[in-house]
């Protein structure tokens, strides 16, 4: 076995973009402030909650130092110090996830005190941890049960206990060295093998509903980094700021917010991710969350589609890649709908199997951005029309409703209009409607 | 002969029949604007120079151009050439830049000019107390800009776009 993940130095600058593909931030540090190792420094909210929604997802400083407010990031200046924030207080595991910003460090980057939360009400029965890591040449994962084995074994009871006694199983792609305390499955297979609606349908035999996840029959299916940062948080009330990263060859554990420009890679184009569903990085590109690897960019020469059919062969969504690549390059939207463009999960396999080396996997996320985008703008339409509407019946009715005032006021007769009677005592009672001006 | 009155008693009915259902099942007019109103952006900006979406979506009906609706962009009038089947559109339109309004609320003085101005109530407030726009209400349509006596209302651009990956 290697010797332990070494950690890399401090860089200059920690950044942390505000637009992710899961959502945007709201930073919490103001412009200047000294944030300690630990401080939540940005927030992110459910898309469309209103003003005194809850975060569901929250940043810390991956050091101390000096916030940088700028458009698109916030960034964070180190000054050395080793000030940490104190450590986590809520009493609940659900709380605490959500306190120490954990979210899935598999690349899916949801919420996991959400899929907590959602596996408690369930009362799920099982447990699957995930170190399958199917994308070749990333062993972020491996490396954390090699060397890190206790804390994974922290988080694996935390959850275990939360749930009350589920069936847990450590799903791994090959033998660990070292055995573990916790029944281990090794999963091969086609890649994807580490998909969490195969891995629930291979290892007990259950299937999710189409659209739904493994928590609707039951089975809570987490990253083992995502158990690992549970276990760090629950024992040690530790917030999650760095995570295990394989870059070019070596594992490294990595700050979040680390500029990949700054990571020890060749100076060539880096991939964010792993080979097959990584992106290229743009120049202020940084580590993030769900980052389990750096890749050094291979150079690709791509040719036009021969419409082989491979990609729809190896897509485990049973899409037809090819066909969305045509409807994508030409815009038609509604096309792409008709081919179930949503229900992709992005993993790539389609780009692994064409051989053209057609970057579909890049192209079926444009598209999906673009129809969420579209789908954002609909709603914005729809509750704009929604009060546009109800603003003008509501003026409509108090229009007329001023103006049948106005006639009855007329048509009413007045008290000194009417008749006096001899015995009544004139009424001191004022009008019922005060006279019109 | 037989032939031939055959053919033309099938036209004549064919054609009876093609009458009938273009009379039955014509699309009315309303359901056209409704169409169309439904790819407008709804800020009811009145930019295109009509009082809202509806009245626009009425004007395009009644052959108006398609471009000039600054929020809705090229997106909004390419949907509309092809949902009416027109081919092009007049000129290019620009990228629309979404914008919210925003109060600086030092400076408001609680006229609540700009409450009666706003198409789609986004503005809370009331007489001699401070106001604010809510932003996930507010489309950005300049209308309260004007009213208000001292100018405390700016607009800025709207970060709500979601995650956009690029084009390969």
């Amino acid at each position: 076995m290697a010797s332990a993940v070494a950690e890399l130095p401090l860089p200059a600058v920690l950044r942390y973009p505000l637009a992710t593909p899961v959502g945007r931030f709201r930073p919490s540090a103001e412009d200047g402030a000294r944030a300690r190792l630990g401080d939540v420094i940005a927030e992110r909210f459910e898309a469309g909650g209103g003003a005194d929604a809850k975060p569901i997802e929250v940043l810390r400083a991956a050091a101390s130092g000096r916030i940088e407010r700028t458009p698109t990031a916030l960034l964070l200046h180190p000054d050395g110090s080793a000030e940490r924030a104190p450590p986590l207080q809520a009493p609940s595991l659900v709380e605490r996830t959500l306190e120490a910003g954990i979210v899935g460090l598999g690349g899916a980057g949801y919420p996991t005190h959400l899929k907590l939360r959602q596996a408690l009400e369930r009362n799920a029965h099982a447990l699957i941890v995930n170190a399958v890591e199917c994308e070749a040449g990333v062993n972020a994962d491996r490396a954390l049960l090699n060397h890190h084995a206790d804390d994974v074994l922290h988080g694996i009871h935390a959850v275990a206990d939360a749930l009350g006694a589920p069936r847990v199983t450590l799903a791994v792609s090959a033998p660990l060295p070292a055995a573990i305390d916790v029944a281990t499955q090794v999963v091969d297979g086609p890649y994807p093998a580490g998909w969490e609606r195969a891995l629930t349908q291979r290892l007990l035999g259950v299937e999710a509903p189409p659209g739904g996840y493994p928590t609707d029959v039951g089975v809570l299916v987490l990253n083992v980094a995502t158990v690992f940062a549970i276990g760090r948080a629950w024992r040690r009330g530790e917030p999650l700021t760095q995570r295990v990263v394989t870059v070019g060859q070596r594992e490294f554990w990595v700050r979040i917010g680390h500029p990949v420009a700054e990571l020890p890679l060749p100076p060539r184009v880096a991939i964010v991710g792993g080979p097959v569903t990584g992106w290229p990085a743009d120049v202020d590109a940084a580590v993030g969350k769900t980052t389990r690897a750096v890749t050094p960019r291979p150079a690709v020469a791509t040719s036009p589609c021969i419409r082989c059919g491979w990609c729809a062969t190896a897509c485990p969504q049973g899409l037809l890649p090819q066909e969305l690549w045509h409807e994508i390059a030409a815009g038609r939207w509604a096309q792409t709908e008709r081919l179930r463009l949503a229900d992709c999960i992005e993993c790539g396999a389609c780009d692994l199997a064409c051989p053209s080396q057609l970057p579909l996997l890049a192209a079926l996320r444009h598209a999906k951005s673009q129809r969420m985008e579209a789908a954002r703008r609909d709603r914005a339409a729809n509750l704009a029309r929604t009060r546009f509407e109800a603003r003008n019946a509501r003026l409509a009715a108090r229009a007329e409703a001023d103006r049948a005032k106005r006639a009855n006021r007329l048509q009413a007769p007045r008290d000194w209009m009417r008749p006096r009677s001899a015995d009544a005592p004139r009424s001191n009672q004022p009008d019922p409607e005060p006279h019109a001006p | 002969m037989i032939a031939a009155l055959a053919m033309g008693l099938l036209g004549l009915a064919i054609g009876a029949a093609l009458a009938l259902a273009r009379a039955r099942f014509r699309a009315s007019e309303d359901s056209v604007v409704e169409a169309v109103n439904a790819l407008l952006p709804q800020s009811q900006c009145a930019q295109c120079g009509y009082p809202g979406c509806r009245p626009y979506a009425e004007a395009i009906v009644g052959g108006a151009a398609l471009n000039l609706c600054p929020p809705g962009g090229p997106d909004t009038a390419a949907a509309l050439a092809e949902l009416l089947g027109r081919d092009e559109i007049e000129a290019a339109v620009a990228d629309p830049v979404e914008v919210k309004a925003f109060i600086d609320e030092a400076a408001c003085i609680g006229c609540a000019l700009c409450l009666e101005a706003c198409p789609v109530d986004a503005i809370v407030g009331a007489n001699k107390f401070m106001h604010t726009v809510i932003a996930e209400r507010c489309t950005g349509c300049e209308l309260c800009v004007a009213p208000c006596p001292v100018d405390c209302i700016d607009l800025v651009p709207a970060q709500e776009r979601v995650w956009q990956w690029p084009r390969p």
